[in-house]
């Protein structure tokens, strides 16, 4: 009898350590909701950008990636607080520079350091460009045709109350040729690269592209961009976009001519450069056929395309590539074939803040504005 | 014998249980995050689009103007009711408002822009065919998922371009009583008067159907 009751379990027990386990569940969801609050929105970013990458791939639209636009404001007044940018909208971080002459060299400096910043954040926020985060189902099936997909990492605008004239000295090229990253040893060429013994970058033949450019003045509208992109925009926003093909390797070789077109490195180039890449996923949108075709209609797109990021001095910023097989779940029986599947070409660059020039690269933007 | 038997059933079962109740919960999750993806994160979208709206025109003062850049959601438009509109969604109650609503799956015309002059008035835009359109946009803000907030100023909102002719060639200027998001970037430019706020959207040029 005593034995009996020495094994038996009560119902009430029962019910006890059921309730005691939803108890440890509602705690754990509680301190998960104050740890995740207490992160930075990078971390939560990062987070999901690992949570997506490791679920199937037909599943990954599922999955929410919780990055958010970082808006950085630099300013001279923080009463300003780049009014005519952000005017109305929420967690501003605001930035105080000097708009004295005596400091403009401190305040060109810092422009730089903060857009160097916000592009290596990005960067590596979105897995380096090597995790596969915008697979879709219907795509992979070929139901749809593939496009571009981009996260708008975080805009950087500088207030009017910073002189306008010095922001033609702004190189950001050169700060991240020669800047360490904070706590590193590398400088941020070199982190993007993940190279200790690279010192310079790739270089597109800017004339060669003036010239395609000039070649597609006759057709209409494009005059018109070109007029509009000449000023200097003061507003930047540091754009991933990642793109998936099968024969992305095809895509290096036609528009990377100017390049090492070796799979699965990471190489800086300069505006011209990135565009190619990315017109490309423009081009690719109403597109049904493979990327041969895709890489003839890039060719012209990437001249239009770039153009703006061509004369702005901010959108000058070197773009991080990065082109080859993709680090993610692989499935099961994974092979030689279902690799190939898994390449593609991911990018990190600064745009101008306009609607076209981002439509230009991104078919779509994920994230939280 | 049989005691021992029985205490290592209950105890096996209860640990099982646990088990089965820690699994169930993973699922769940899952399930839930994949349902709420699936119906309720466009939702989501759509109403932060409207929360950055309604943010810009609480932030403008009387005479200013913004132009900006702003990420929506495929299927869903923004539209705009005044309080002496004839047909407008109930959710507006008495007041005007500005909506963002699905209209994924309405009929083909809603998205085209149609000939007429932006910023006319309640009356004018309601008048001859128009009329179909404004019960089409009614119904998608009046539906459960439709979003409205509203505004104390009169509401002009509206897409403006130009619609070309296929079989003339001719261009007209043209607009229409909503405004289509997407996936990507719209512009929009709000101009906020005395009485008014104007929420507007370049559409570009179309083609006629």
């Amino acid at each position: 009898m005593v034995l009996k009751k020495r094994g038996q379990l009560s119902s009430t027990q029962i019910i006890l350590m059921v309730l005691a386990i939803f108890g440890f569940v509602a705690v754990l969801v509680i301190m998960g909701k104050i740890f995740l609050g207490g992160h930075s929105k990078n971390e939560v970013c990062r987070l999901s950008v690992l949570t997506r990458a490791t679920v199937p791939s037909s599943a990954q639209g599922y999955v929410p990636l919780k990055c958010t636009t970082d808006k950085i404001c630099i300013t001279a007044d923080t009463s300003q607080q780049c009014r005519d940018k952000f005017g109305g909208e929420k967690d501003i971080t605001i930035i105080k520079v000097s708009g004295k002459d005596k400091d403009k060299a401190a305040t060109i400096k810092k422009i730089e350091e903060i857009s160097a910043n916000a592009m290596y954040d990005c960067w590596s926020m979105m897995g380096q460009g090597k995790l596969d985060i915008f697979s879709k189902l219907s795509t992979e099936l070929g139901l749809k045709d593939v496009h571009s997909s981009c996260v708008i990492c975080s805009r950087v605008a500088v207030d009017k109350t910073v002189p306008e004239i010095w922001l033609n000295e702004v190189d950001i090229n050169e700060y991240l040729k020669k800047q360490l990253v904070p706590g590193t040893k590398y400088t941020y060429t070199q982190a993007f690269l993940n190279d200790k013994s690279v010192s310079s970058y790739i270089k597109v033949d800017e004339t060669a592209l003036s010239e395609k450019a000039t070649d597609q003045t006759s057709n209409s509208g494009v005059a018109v961009e070109r007029r509009t992109a000449t000023k200097i925009n003061k507003e930047v926003a540091f754009v991933f976009m990642q793109i998936k093909s099968k024969n992305v390797g095809d895509v290096l070789k036609n528009q990377f001519n100017f390049a090492v077109a070796a799979l699965g490195t990471t190489y800086l180039t300069l505006p011209g450069g990135a565009a190619a890449i990315t017109a490309v996923t423009k081009a690719a949108v109403g597109t049904i056929g493979g990327w041969w075709t895709l890489v003839v209609v890039g060719g012209a797109a990437a001249v239009s395309g770039g153009y703006g990021a061509y004369n702005a001095k901010q959108g000058q910023a070197l773009s991080a590539t990065y082109c080859g097989p993709f680090t993610s779940q692989q499935v099961a029986g994974d092979n030689e074939k279902t690799r190939d599947e898994r390449e593609g070409c991911s990018v990190v660059k600064a745009v101008n803040y306009d609607f076209r020039e981002i439509n230009n690269y991104c078919y779509s933007i994920e994230g939280n504005p | 014998m049989i005691t021992s038997s029985r205490r290592g059933i209950i105890m096996g079962n209860t640990l099982g249980l646990l088990v089965a109740l820690l699994g169930l919960l993973v699922i769940l999750g899952a399930i839930g995050t994949i349902v709420y993806n699936l119906y309720f994160a466009d939702a989501a979208k759509a109403k932060k689009a409207l929360d950055i709206v309604m943010d810009k025109i609480d932030y403008l003062k009387e005479g200013e103007s913004a132009k900006f850049p702003l990420r929506g959601v495929d299927g869903w438009m923004f539209v705009g009711w005044n309080k002496d509109d004839l047909i407008r969604p109930d959710k507006c109650f008495l007041s005007n408002c500005v909506c963002v609503c699905k209209t994924d799956g309405l009929n083909t015309r809603v998205g085209v822009l149609r000939p007429g002059q932006a910023g006319s008035s309640a009356e004018d835009r309601i008048e001859s065919d128009k009329i179909k359109t404004q019960e089409e946009l009614k119904d998608a803000c009046q539906n459960k998922e439709g979003i409205c907030k509203a505004v104390k100023e009169g509401v002009i909102l509206s897409s403006y371009g130009k619609v070309i002719d296929r079989t003339t060639g001719s261009s007209q200027d043209a607009y229409f009583p909503a405004i289509k998001l997407s996936n990507g970037l719209i512009e929009l430019e709000i101009i906020k008067g005395k009485s008014s706020v104007q929420i507007l959207n370049d559409a570009g040029v179309q083609t006629s159907s």
